[in-house]
């Protein structure tokens, strides 16, 4: 640009302007959080993802270079497809018990009943308690030579003892139970919430024209809280396809592999072994499979709500 | 006598130079008073200095340094705090720390088998330094008081040739914890089914243990790590196989010509014979770690078991244990040879305090903390003036026999290697596996070594393969 344009430009007043103009848009407000997410999530992004194309080397503390290698040795893996299995059973059965019971939990809730406001405060308890506790106090219920939950189903079943933590398919069972016992509340929570904003006509309408307890729930009830499964659906499918904390605590993984989760196999890659490449190569495949698995939900089980 | 006259007035730069001037001479002075009056009584102190430290968690590592948090503020002036994790936790804490050059710990406590990945690169302060400052170390500490075989296991590393021991440099002090392994067993029960004699081979072990076994008078024969855990591969599998002379890798590192050895006879012997133990163990024995089996054992559920020293002390000690006077020690089955183990306090070099966390580390080596360890908590002491103290040899009688299994100890034989932790927990999922019957113990032994083989290859140890 020449010296004549560029004078030209500013006795036209077209660098103030500009300013001026940006002076009056949101741009200063929206600053703060685009450096946030830059500095706390693009940039990490971006970075894990150059560190699962390099491998790094453990004794001279260096990276090399190895392109898309690690994502191939995670797919010739056969711990990974044990992981992957147990993820998606460990998923779909958590969130599939978690709405059920979070929705027969939260209609009882709503009947007047006595003492339904302390039900509400202790069914909140559990969601309010550290996983590193949660994983404890359960490693005593289900150790097999004194804990509650062995103990009860002999004394009450005959049952012979039973390696919850130890053997397979126990390890994944107890896992998923203790999920349950965890994670319930929340689905409760917002169901109760969604439960409320029900207009009473609605559903005195349903009764007045001949609609039964189960027909209210399947006609009326279901279809206004569509968007209220959806916020438990996703949030809790996400949350359980990262879970770590209690294999971590109650199973380490074990039998073998047989209870580990991605999230832990990702952990033990990366945290113990120093295989930084395969431990975010492997966290890259978990966002590509959530992202996946959301699109699915949208495209399938939305649309046909919608319709 | 004449006088010099008094200056009337100071002008307003003079003033200032002159306040300044006292000021910095009223801090030197008083730094300069305070190091050497420090060095005069052999210490420095560091007031209102931070210093974090981390210890593993079961072993009573941290719990005399957590009692004396208020004595350290006392003496060092420090502001301490005392963290403590499982060992699986730990490691990933400190490696992390180190790689990230920002370690959350001043005093980082290492345990054998990550010397190679953790000291080996350089990532920890040499002390030498601080251990011949006179006013960091007094003149009294006596450094050579540390049982040799664990310095040379724990302290010192040769970043040269990759291989602990010396000629190397002081990286750590031995502590809080040296071990090996040995038998502990009920003498009212031996006496009780007439065994008149600790096992001296592995199969002996296992009559021995349903000579014991009576459930329904609530024990069992014995109880062994089962659980998916480091130490189903150091202390029951590692025990096993070096006890009977087997090996885990032959060949040279050096030379790059390193061969695992994990599906051998005696590999496979090692793990069928805790195959075999489960019949005579509590039901839930697969999920047993280490302190599950100590638990049991001084509850009085067991009637025998091999541990770590350091974990078994708690057996004898009365206030721990329900069994305390009716057990004894023996040297494990085979030729006397343990896996060796225990503990070393260093400073990662990227902290801040170091002399503080010197100070620190100094303070939990000296003779009296170690016996103060050993006498409180049952712990594997890591000066010799501990093995002989009377008072010592007089409340753990096994002492004698814990001195000659330190002194014929090996390593773990992963050690040397920076992805040694990887080589503990990699078998680990595979013994417990032939221990929870979905593996034989052959397959078991057949996949340790694949995946053993696998970790040698990456890390470039074997060229042939």
């Amino acid at each position: 640009m020449s010296e004549r344009v560029q004078a030209r430009q500013v006795a036209a007043g077209w660098a103030p302007r500009f300013w001026k103009r940006l002076d009056n848009t949101p741009w200063l407000f929206i600053l703060p959080v685009t450096l946030y997410l830059l500095a706390l999530s693009i940039y990490p992004l971006i970075s894990s993802f150059v560190i699962s194309l390099h491998e790094y080397h453990i004794d001279s503390r260096t990276f090399a270079w190895v392109g898309w290698g690690n994502y191939a040795a995670i797919f010739h893996d056969r711990e990974f497809y044990t992981a992957l299995r147990n993820t998606v059973i460990f998923s779909i059965a958590t969130v599939t018990l978690e709405l059920g019971l979070g929705m027969a939990l939260a209609l009882f809730a709503t009947r007047r009943l006595p003492g339904r406001s302390l039900l509400r405060t202790a069914l909140i308890i559990p969601m309010m308690t550290t996983p590193m506790v949660v994983g404890l106090m359960w490693r005593f219920l289900f150790n097999t030579d004194f804990g509650i939950v062995d103990y009860l189903l002999r004394s009450l079943f005959g049952l012979p003892p039973i390696n919850w933590l130890g053997s397979a398919p126990y390890s994944l069972i107890s896992l998923i139970i203790v999920d349950i016992w965890q994670w319930t509340p929340f689905a409760f929570l917002i169901l109760y919430a969604g439960l409320q904003t029900i207009p009473d006509d609605l559903l005195e309408a349903a009764r007045v024209d001949g609609a039964r307890g189960a027909q209210v729930l399947r006609h009326v009830i279901v279809p206004l809280l569509q968007p209220v499964f959806t916020v438990v659906i996703l949030f809790r499918g996400m949350d359980s396809f990262r879970a770590f904390d209690t294999v971590y605590t109650l199973t380490f993984g074990g039998p073998g592999r047989e209870s580990a989760t991605l999230s832990f196999i990702a952990y033990l890659e990366g945290f113990a072994y120093s295989h930084l490449g395969l431990a975010s190569a492997m966290s890259y495949i978990m966002v590509a499979l959530i992202f996946a698995g959301v699109t699915a939900y949208r495209l399938t089980v939305m649309r046909w709500a919608e319709k | 006598m004449e006088r010099k006259p008094i200056a009337k007035s100071y002008s307003r730069r003079k003033l200032l130079k002159t306040g300044a001037g006292m000021i910095a001479g009223a801090a030197v002075g008083t730094s300069l008073w305070r190091d050497m009056a420090a060095a005069a009584g052999g210490v420095k102190k560091f007031e209102g200095v931070t210093v974090n430290s981390v210890f593993v968690s079961g072993e009573h590592d941290d719990t005399l340094l957590r009692d004396r948090i208020a004595d350290v503020k006392e003496k060092l002036g420090i502001n301490l705090t005392v963290t403590d994790l499982g060992a699986g936790a730990m490691h990933d804490k400190i490696a992390e720390g180190l790689r990230s050059g920002h370690s959350p710990y001043d005093v980082s406590t290492i345990v054998g088998f990550w010397l190679a990945e953790m000291v080996g690169p350089g990532s920890f302060e040499p002390l030498e330094k601080y251990l011949h400052d006179p006013s960091l170390t007094p003149a009294d500490f006596d450094f050579g008081d540390f049982v040799p075989k664990h310095l040379d296991y724990i302290s010192y590393w040769n970043l040269a040739e990759h291989r602990n021991g010396r000629p190397g440099q002081l990286f750590l002090l031995p502590g809080p914890h040296s071990d090996a392994h040995m038998v502990v067993y009920r003498k009212d029960l031996f006496d009780k089914y007439g065994v008149s004699a600790p096992p001296k081979t592995w199969d002996q072990y296992v009559q021995v243990a349903r000579k014991l076994h009576h459930p329904a008078d609530g024990v069992y024969g014995t109880a062994f790590v089962g659980k998916l855990d480091p130490s189903i591969s150091l202390s029951e599998w590692g025990n096993r196989l070096v006890s009977v002379g087997g090996r885990m890798f032959t060949g040279s590192l050096k030379e790059k010509t390193v061969t695992p050895h994990l599906d051998s006879p005696e590999s496979v012997a090692a793990l069928e014979n805790m195959v075999e133990l489960l019949a005579y163990s509590p039901p839930g024995v697969s999920g047993y770690a280490l302190t599950e089996v100590a638990d049991a054992m001084s509850a009085g559920r067991i009637g025998m078991t091999l541990m770590w020293v350091t974990v078994a002390g708690r057996a004898w000690a009365p206030n721990l244990s329900k069994v305390a006077g009716t057990v004894g020690a023996a040297v494990p089955p085979g030729n006397g040879v343990t896996i060796r183990g225990g503990w070393g306090m260093g400073i990662p070099k990227d902290v801040k305090n170091k002399e503080a966390a010197w100070a620190v580390i100094r303070y939990y080596s000296t003779k009296e903390a170690d016996k103060a360890r050993v006498l409180n908590y049952g712990t594997a002491a890591v000066r010799t003036s501990t093995f002989r103290d009377p008072d010592v040899v007089k409340a753990y009688p096994y002492y004698p026999v814990f001195g000659t299994l330190l002194e014929n100890a090996t390593p773990y034989p992963s050690l040397p290697f920076p992805e040694s932790w990887e080589m503990v927990m990699e078998p680990s999922k595979f013994w417990n596996l032939a221990v929870v019957k979905q593996l034989r113990p052959k397959e078991a032994c057949q996949k340790a070594q694949d995946a053993v083989q696998q970790i040698l290859k990456k890390g470039g140890w074997n060229k042939s393969a």
